[in-house]
C-alpha cells in the first residue's frame, strides 16, 4: 500500500474524543447486515456493543473504475472519508457537529474506513434553504474539495444536518465534479462572503505547518491543493464555487 | 424496462439480528421514471451520476434506463441497499410519484 504512512498518521491522531474512543474500542455486535449493494462496494452495516450503528468501508472494496472516474485511488477514499473527519475534529464547532464521525479501523481482517450513522434520512433539501446548517457545510465542502455532495450524501433529521461519504474529496484542479449542492445553494443565495469564524478557521489552518494534522494525512499533493484552496478562500474573502478544486 | 429495490436494515438488540425495512422501489422505463414506497421521498430523482466506465455524468433526462442502473454509484454510503433488476413485467405501484423523463 502506497499510502502507508497517511493511514499511520491518522490512525495516530485519532481517540482523544469520546465518541472516536467509543468506536474504537467497542466490540462489534452479531453480524453485519446482509447486503450493501453488492458490486459498487464492500460496504457493511454493523452494530457495536452499545447499539451504535456504524458502516465498515474497507479498503480492498473500494470500486476501482468509480474512484478513478473521480481522480482518485483505489485507496483513496476510506482514507478521505477518515481524514475529512480529523479535519472537522480540528476545526472545532460548527463542523465538528456537522460531519459524521469516522475511524480507521479493522473488521473482519480488513482495514478500512468505520462511520458512525447519521441521524435523520437522505434526499431532504431543506438544508440547502436553511442558512444555520447551509453555510458551514458549504464552507466545509469547499475547503476539502468535495466532489459528490447530493442529497444522498447528507442527512437532515427536520431540525439537524449531518454530512456524509466524504470518499471523493480533497481533489485536485481539472478532477470531477458531480455535485455540490450545499456550495451551489450558498452562491445561489448570496452568501458566498466568509464569516469570522470561516476567516479565523482558515487562519488556524494556514498558521499551523501541519495544517492541523492534514500535511501528514494527504497524499503531499492533495494537501499542498487544500492549503491553496484555503489561501484563495482567505485571499477572496469567498467560499469557492463548485468545482473550484 | 429497470426495477431498483432501495432498502435499509435496523438492528435487533434482542435477537442480534437485522431486521430488512423497504425504503422504496423505484421503476424506469423509456419515458418515465415511477418511485413508490415508504420513504420514497428519500430518493432523489434529480441526482445526476458518474458512469465509472465513460466518466460521464448521465441525468434521468439523458437516458432513464442507463440512469437507473447506476443508482448503486449515487448511493455508496452503505444505508441504503440498492438492487437492480431488468424486468419486463414490472408495474408501477398505486400510490406512486411519476417523472417523466424529459422533466
Amino acid at each position: 500500500m502506497d499510502i502507508d504512512s497517511q493511514i499511520a498518521a491518522v490512525t495516530a491522531a485519532q481517540g482523544a474524543m469520546p465518541i472516536e474512543r467509543r468506536m474504537l474500542d467497542e466490540a462489534f455486535c452479531g453480524p453485519p447486515a446482509p447486503t450493501s449493494t453488492p458490486g459498487v462496494n464492500a460496504t457493511k452495516r454493523l452494530a457495536l456493543a452499545s447499539g451504535l450503528v456504524v458502516f465498515h468501508k474497507p479498503f480492498s472494496g473500494v470500486h476501482v473504475a468509480n474512484a478513478l472516474a473521480y481522480g482518485q485511488t483505489h485507496e483513496t477514499p476510506p482514507l478521505h472519508e477518515a481524514a475529512a473527519w480529523r479535519l472537522a475534529a480540528k476545526l472545532g464547532p460548527p463542523w465538528d457537529e456537522l460531519v459524521a464521525p469516522c475511524m480507521l479501523r479493522e473488521y473482519a481482517g480488513e482495514d478500512g474506513a468505520l462511520s458512525l450513522r447519521a441521524p435523520g434520512w437522505p434526499g431532504d433539501v431543506a438544508p440547502t434553504l436553511n442558512p444555520t446548517w447551509c453555510l458551514p457545510a458549504a464552507f466545509f465542502d469547499a475547503l476539502i474539495a468535495q466532489q459528490d455532495r447530493h442529497p444522498g450524501n447528507w442527512r437532515w433529521d427536520g431540525s439537524r444536518l449531518s454530512l456524509i461519504d466524504h470518499g471523493y474529496a480533497f481533489a485536485l484542479s481539472g478532477q470531477i465534479l458531480n455535485h455540490s449542492d450545499l456550495v451551489a445553494a450558498r452562491h445561489r443565495h448570496h452568501a458566498a462572503t466568509l464569516l469570522p469564524q470561516e476567516h479565523e478557521a482558515l487562519e488556524r489552518l494556514l498558521d499551523d505547518p501541519g495544517l492541523l494534522g492534514m500535511a501528514n494525512s494527504l497524499l503531499p499533493v492533495r494537501a499542498q491543493a487544500l492549503a491553496d484552496r484555503a489561501r484563495r478562500m482567505s485571499g477572496q474573502g469567498k467560499v469557492l464555487r463548485p468545482g473550484e478544486f | 424496462m429497470i426495477q431498483v429495490r432501495f432498502s435499509t436494515s435496523e438492528f435487533n438488540p434482542d435477537t442480534q439480528e437485522w431486521v430488512e425495512v423497504p425504503v422504496a422501489e423505484l421503476i424506469a422505463d423509456e419515458e418515465e421514471v415511477t418511485i413508490s414506497g415508504p420513504h420514497a421521498d428519500w430518493i432523489s430523482p434529480d441526482i445526476s451520476i458518474i458512469d465509472p466506465e465513460t466518466t460521464e455524468h448521465v441525468t434521468r433526462a439523458d437516458n432513464t434506463e442507463r440512469w437507473a442502473q447506476l443508482l448503486p454509484f449515487a448511493y455508496r454510503d452503505g444505508e441504503l441497499t440498492v438492487e437492480i433488476s431488468e424486468s419486463a413485467g414490472a408495474r408501477p405501484a398505486d400510490g406512486a410519484f411519476h417523472y417523466p423523463a424529459a422533466a
